[in-house]
């Protein structure tokens, strides 16, 4: 066991720290949707990509990087140590790569990512270690008699392989468009991200059949176990068709994870859910269930739960998150759970909070799928601020007090689980007398220095207010704002700050719609921007407003020219001339302009003149 | 005495004298001088002080000292992060120093700022991305409470936001415009802008440019001022008179642009007295008075470490709390103790 | 008149303090205990001030926070509501109030000295930093002033006849520790109203620090009360000196709060 244990557990603390950070970004993401604490857009994405990053890649890979250790024989002990150290290094390099190199949130279903080449990196090199990891998961083939945890790990393992696969395909292989539409990164995450579920299914399968062990025994007949696991398994190959037989982004290809995903990943781990449920229900009607059985129940009964609001996702309402956070949160309980007994083997044990907190966890995790649940079938939709959701009443709030106490339990939970852990781990008592609480003491004033300064940073000054002050709403004030912004816009026409001209003259035409001279200026902006169709439109409607407005012929005159139509440019022209006094500046121009385009005409004619 | 004696001796003496960067009593003695680098930096015009800094590096070292040495921070985890956390913001306060930026700029309504500051003081290793940043002025409003006291100033900028979009934004006194972490922020200095435009003889294209004149209500009799028309060597000497009073120290009012007013321009021996619209032809072009517009001073600021600083400070508190809570929960201060020590 | 309402109310609630103190020390000097009266004096005192407080503050349409007077007249009543706090959760102390409310005597009188007249609101004072810096500074000063209490009956009971007023409190070495407690409680707020301060001041003004008069004398004081921390765990004090420096440290927040920002003209004061 302790051999084992001695692969695994550097991935199970690495689990463990990605688990408490991503609750810490969490509370970051609430934090960030109150009023007081508004952050901006960008600090709040970032911290998203990184809250669901940290918990369903780096979490759910590396407890099962280090189940895969257990499972290997100590001759993979160095090659999971290098494993262990890639992985490691690309984790700190995701969580520093904010700071370092910003890039933009990309929020790709099953794996959002920041698109800068730090992050990404980062990724990568975590993958790196995971996909080595679960090579020799794979090479450690199970015994006839060997655990069905080993089993489950070992199907899991050739399940990453067979991911890492079809996202090496997708990411280096597929072509660049398929149907006329340019692949997303969603796509081409697409076939390995539905993949990947399927070995947290596996796993978590496994972990239910050790926590299980004593309600399985009580069962008549084991035999039905394996074959059960194989078949839980047999999906793996319907993804491998998939991706062979499908392009990646075609319409099939989407539609077929999409099924296998709906019909496919579910049914084996309902059924030894179910034998699971039954046979602890045995135990404790003889008065035998434990307090960690209770916590077993739990995780199968917020898979169910989970699955069932999946099946019951019409758009994109909160029955969405609350799908996922209800797998994931059944996932993470029987991981929590497992780990808790794995710890208590070694002198890190922390007695009756291993099974607490992780069943207040599990508990808040109802809570709040049930709150996102209900919101769903009020039809809330997701991603929206309080503000722009028009609801009201009992059910709304009732929902939303039940989504957040949970997940405060939820959060409270795991943050208690992992900071208890990272005590014990810093504070174990040296030789010769009591703990050193030196390093605990940096770790913890860099991570609220860092973390705190960041958030603090992402902080919005205020949000912004267009219109005019609250003061100015007589008539002659009016009058006068037309005036100043009018001659700002000529200023800024003049030192060719043509998009801030837009916007003063926009102003003017919002104030003062019928303004000839306002649409006529906004068309030189957007001239001086090269946006020649939406000038014509300003000059047309100058045109329209004011017949002898003459400018607005020479403008529009220009915007045809530079839409290629050197016709109806022409006529522009000769308009403005005829209308334009005789001591215009601009007549010389627009004379030569004629000659210049009416010569291109009949190069382009062949060259027949008049 | 022996090679292997020796070294002891000498990593025994490192080590002692380690002790002692780290003891109480340097610490008290860091402390009386950072008390009296106060003092100095008070007094003196500078702000970065050797005064200042010489204790400050010397409390960094007695704190890094002390975390290595002291038996005491082994121990008491909120009382050790405290003194981490005041090491972090010595250290960031440093860093700060180093890359910090203040200035002044001036821009007229409907102009734009263009990344040149008119003052500009900033740390040794700051770098110049001011100069890619903009944003243009819409205008202003300033309210004056009566005896023209100030009131609430409202600026209305339009800028790119980081999504590379435009937008504007109302901002005065308390609420700065931030762009890539500079800090602009309206000030007191506002004022008048005859606005000219330079239509040269050679054919170029006209220049319009605004000439700022003192701030108003500070110079409120010295509205005038010498500037060169561009491209030449031509030098105008420009003077703003109006009858109205702007400011009425009776009542509320508001910051206004003169309606009726004459511009006296004056170049070498001649004198012109101007209206909007009016000209003044010289050989080099012709001068063009176009009419008056406000002009609004920003103060930038500019200082990365702020968040992180404040970060640390904060974490001073809270940690000090903690430990001080703890410490006086675990006795009550009205029961008779033993030994009387209070560590 | 509002103001006169205002100033009648300011009247009552001193009168009340006045009797209050006045008591206290009596109750010391004869050795008796009216405690019960001074606290029923204090708590009248205490609304009759706050009910000053609100008038005015509805009337100006902002709060205590600019003239001389609206300072004192804020501080007393704050300092007062800390004092009466201590007074009522920890009734070993209470004879100190014949210590603490001379004192505040002093800072009444000098209430009684200003005008009320009115002081403009300055656009930079329009933001909750205000409040939670102000609200800072008046929980480190109600601490210091409680320090201060138990400070001077150990240095008085140097003398017999002090040691006779004193002698219901318990020994110098517990009143010290108390003091120790309240300037580490005083610390704390301090290094808040600080940093509350600088953010005020980024905002306000454009920079978090400038070493301004204010700024600089509250950093003074930090460090004085720093020192005095640091002195105590550095070397085994006795309860005189212990006093001696709680005294000192106040002395210095004193001249910080009320006469720094009176006769410096910088911006710290509200600028125009």
């Amino acid at each position: 066991m302790e051999a084992r244990l001695r692969n695994g557990g550097p991935w199970f603390l690495l689990a463990a720290g990605a688990l408490g950070l991503s609750a810490l970004f969490a509370v970051a993401l609430v934090v960030a949707r109150t009023p007081l604490f508004g952050l901006s857009g960008g600090t709040f994405r970032t911290a998203l990509v990184l809250h669901v990053d940290l918990a369903v890649v780096v979490w759910f890979l590396a407890v099962a990087a280090g189940v895969w250790g257990m499972a290997a024989g100590s001759r993979s002990a160095p090659a999971l140590r290098a494993a262990f150290g890639m992985a490691a290094a690309g984790v700190a390099v995701m969580l520093l790569s904010p700071m370092l190199m910003s890039g933009p949130p990309v929020l790709a279903n099953y794996m959002p990512v920041l698109d800068s080449a730090v992050f990404l990196g980062g990724l990568a090199l975590f993958a790196v270690g995971v996909v080595l990891a679960a090579l020799a998961g794979a090479l450690a083939l199970p015994r006839r008699e060997a655990p069905p945890w080993q089993v489950t790990a070992w199907l899991a393992a050739l399940v990453l392989l067979l991911a890492a696969g079809e996202l090496s395909f997708a990411l280096w292989r597929a072509p660049a468009v398929a149907g006329g539409v340019p692949l997303t990164l969603d796509d081409r995450l697409w076939a390995a991200g539905h993949t990947l579920q399927l070995a947290h299914v596996l796993l978590m399968m496994g972990a239910w059949t050790v926590l299980g062990e004593a309600a399985l025994a009580a069962s008549p007949s084991r035999r039905w176990l394996r074959p059960l696991l194989g078949a839980a398994a047999l999906p793996a190959l319907a993804s491998l068709w998939l991706s062979i037989a499908e392009p990646v982004g075609s319409f099939a290809h989407r539609q077929g994870y999409t099924e296998l995903m709906r019909w496919g990943i579910w049914p084996a781990a309902a059924l030894l859910g179910a034998v699971l449920l039954a046979g602890i229900v045995r135990r404790w009607r003889a008065g035998t269930a434990t307090l960690e059985e209770a916590g077993l129940a739990l995780s199968i009964m917020l898979f169910a739960t989970g699955c069932l609001v999946g099946a019951g996702i019409r758009g994109e309402s909160t029955a969405v998150p609350a799908h996922y956070h209800g797998t994931v949160g059944a996932v993470t309980l029987a991981y929590l759970l497992w780990g808790g007994r794995l710890v208590a083997a070694t002198a890190l044990a922390g007695g009756r909070r291993r099974l607490l907190l992780p069943l207040a966890y599990g508990l808040g995790i109802v809570l709040l799928v049930a709150g996102l649940a209900w919101w769903g079938s009020l039809g809330v939709p997701r991603k929206a601020t309080h503000a722009e959701i028009a609801l009201g009443g009992f059910s709304y709030y009732a929902a939303m007090g039940m989504a957040g106490g949970g997940g405060f339990t939820a959060l409270s939970a795991v943050l208690l689980f992992v900071g208890d852990l990272a005590r014990r781990l810093l504070l174990r008592p040296r030789p010769g007398g009591r703990a050193d609480v030196r390093p605990l003491a940096v770790a913890l004033t860099a991570l609220v220095v860092i973390g705190g300064g960041w958030l603090l940073n992402g902080v919005d000054a205020g949000a912004p207010v267009t219109g005019r002050p609250a003061a100015a709403h007589v008539a002659e004030k009016k009058k006068a704002e037309i005036d100043a912004r009018f001659a700002q816009g000529v200023v800024m026409l003049h030192s060719r700050q043509y998009d801030f001209a837009l916007a003063a003259f926009h102003r003017v035409l919002e104030l003062a719609p019928e303004m000839p001279e306002a649409h006529v200026n906004a068309g030189f902006a957007l001239l001086g921007l090269k946006d020649y169709g939406a000038a014509r439109d300003f000059f047309e409607s100058a045109s329209e407003l004011r017949r002898e407005q003459a400018n607005a012929y020479y403008g529009l005159a220009v915007a045809l020219e530079g839409l290629h139509d050197l016709p109806g440019a022409l006529g522009a022209m000769r308009t403005y001339l005829h209308r334009a006094p005789a001591n215009d500046p601009y007549r010389v121009k627009a004379e030569s302009a004629l000659w210049e385009w009416q010569a291109q005409l009949d190069r382009q004619r062949g060259g027949t003149s008049r | 005495m022996s090679v292997a004696d020796s070294a002891i001796g000498s990593r025994s003496a490192g080590v002692r004298l380690l002790r002692l960067a780290g003891s109480l009593k340097f610490a008290l003695i860091n402390l009386a001088a950072l008390f009296v680098g106060v003092c100095v930096a008070y007094l003196s015009d500078s702000r970065t002080v050797w005064a200042l800094v010489v204790p400050l590096a010397s409390s960094a070292v007695n704190l890094l000292a002390a975390m290595l040495t002291n038996a005491v921070f082994r121990r008491q985890l909120p009382l050790l992060v405290f003194h981490l956390a005041l090491l972090a913001v010595i250290v960031l306060v440093a860093l700060g120093r180093l890359t910090y930026l203040k200035g002044a700029a001036e821009v007229v309504d409907g102009g734009s700022f263009d990344g040149v500051l008119a003052t500009r003081e900033a740390g040794p290793f700051h770098g110049d991305a001011i100069a890619a940043l903009s944003f243009a002025s819409h205008g202003f409003t300033i309210d004056y409470a009566p005896g023209i006291r100030r009131g609430a100033t409202r600026n209305e900028v339009a800028f790119r936001n980081a999504a590379g979009r435009l937008e504007t934004r109302i901002i005065g006194d308390q609420q700065p415009l931030v762009l890539a972490g500079y800090r602009f922020y309206t000030s007191h200095n506002k004022g008048f802008a005859p606005t000219f435009v330079w239509h040269p003889a050679a054919g170029g294209v006209p220049q319009l440019g605004a000439v700022h004149l003192p701030a108003y209500p500070l110079h409120e009799y010295r509205q005038a001022r010498e500037w060169v028309i561009p491209g030449t060597a031509t030098v105008v000497w420009t003077m703003l008179q109006f009858q109205e009073i702007i400011l009425d120290p009776d009542k509320a009012d508001q910051f206004k642009l003169p309606g009726e007013h004459d511009l006296v321009v004056r170049i070498g021996e001649q004198r012109w007295q101007l209206q909007p619209g009016m000209s003044v032809s010289l050989p080099a072009g012709r001068l063009e008075y176009v009419g008056l517009r406000g002009w609004m001073g920003y103060t930038v600021f500019y200082d990365w470490t702020i968040p992180w600083l404040l970060a640390a400070a904060l974490a001073a508190a809270f940690s000090l709390g903690w430990h001080y809570w703890r410490k006086f929960a675990a006795r009550p201060w009205n029961r008779e103790q033993d030994d009387g020590t209070t560590a | 008149m509002e103001q006169l309402l205002e100033l009648k109310l300011l009247w009552a609630a001193l009168v009340a303090y006045v009797l209050c103190g006045s008591l206290a020390i009596v109750g010391v000097v004869l050795r008796k205990r009216p405690e019960r009266s001074v606290l029923a004096l204090l708590l009248l005192g205490l609304a009759l001030h706050t009910a000053s407080i609100a008038v005015r503050w509805d009337r100006l349409g902002h709060g205590p926070f600019i003239t001389m007077f609206e300072i004192l007249s804020s501080n007393i009543w704050s300092l007062m509501l800390a004092f009466t706090i201590a007074y009522w959760r920890i009734a070993a102390i209470r004879a100190s109030a014949a210590v603490v409310m001379p004192i505040l005597f002093i800072m009444m009188g000098w209430l009684m000295m200003t005008s009320p007249g009115e002081g403009h609101f300055p656009p930079t004072y329009h933001t909750v930093w205000l409040f939670i810096h102000i609200g800072f500074g008046k929980v480190f000063l109600g601490a210091a002033l409680v320090a201060v209490g138990l400070a001077g009956a150990i240095l008085l009971r140097r003398t017999a006849r002090g040691a006779a007023w004193f002698q219901r409190l318990p020994a110098d070495a517990r009143l010290d520790e108390l003091a120790y407690r309240c300037m580490a409680l005083g610390f704390i707020f301090e290094t808040l109203m600080l940093i509350a301060g600088a953010i005020w001041a980024q905002d306000a003004w454009g920079r978090y620090w400038a070493w301004d008069p204010l700024e600089t004398w509250a950093f003074i004081t930090w460090l004085a009360l720093g020192i005095s921390l640091h002195a105590r765990v550095t070397f085994r004090l006795s309860p005189r000196t212990g006093a001696l420096m709680v005294l000192a440290v106040f002395a210095v927040a004193f001249l910080t709060f009320f006469g720094v920002p009176f006769v410096s003209t910088s911006p710290h004061k509200g600028a125009v």
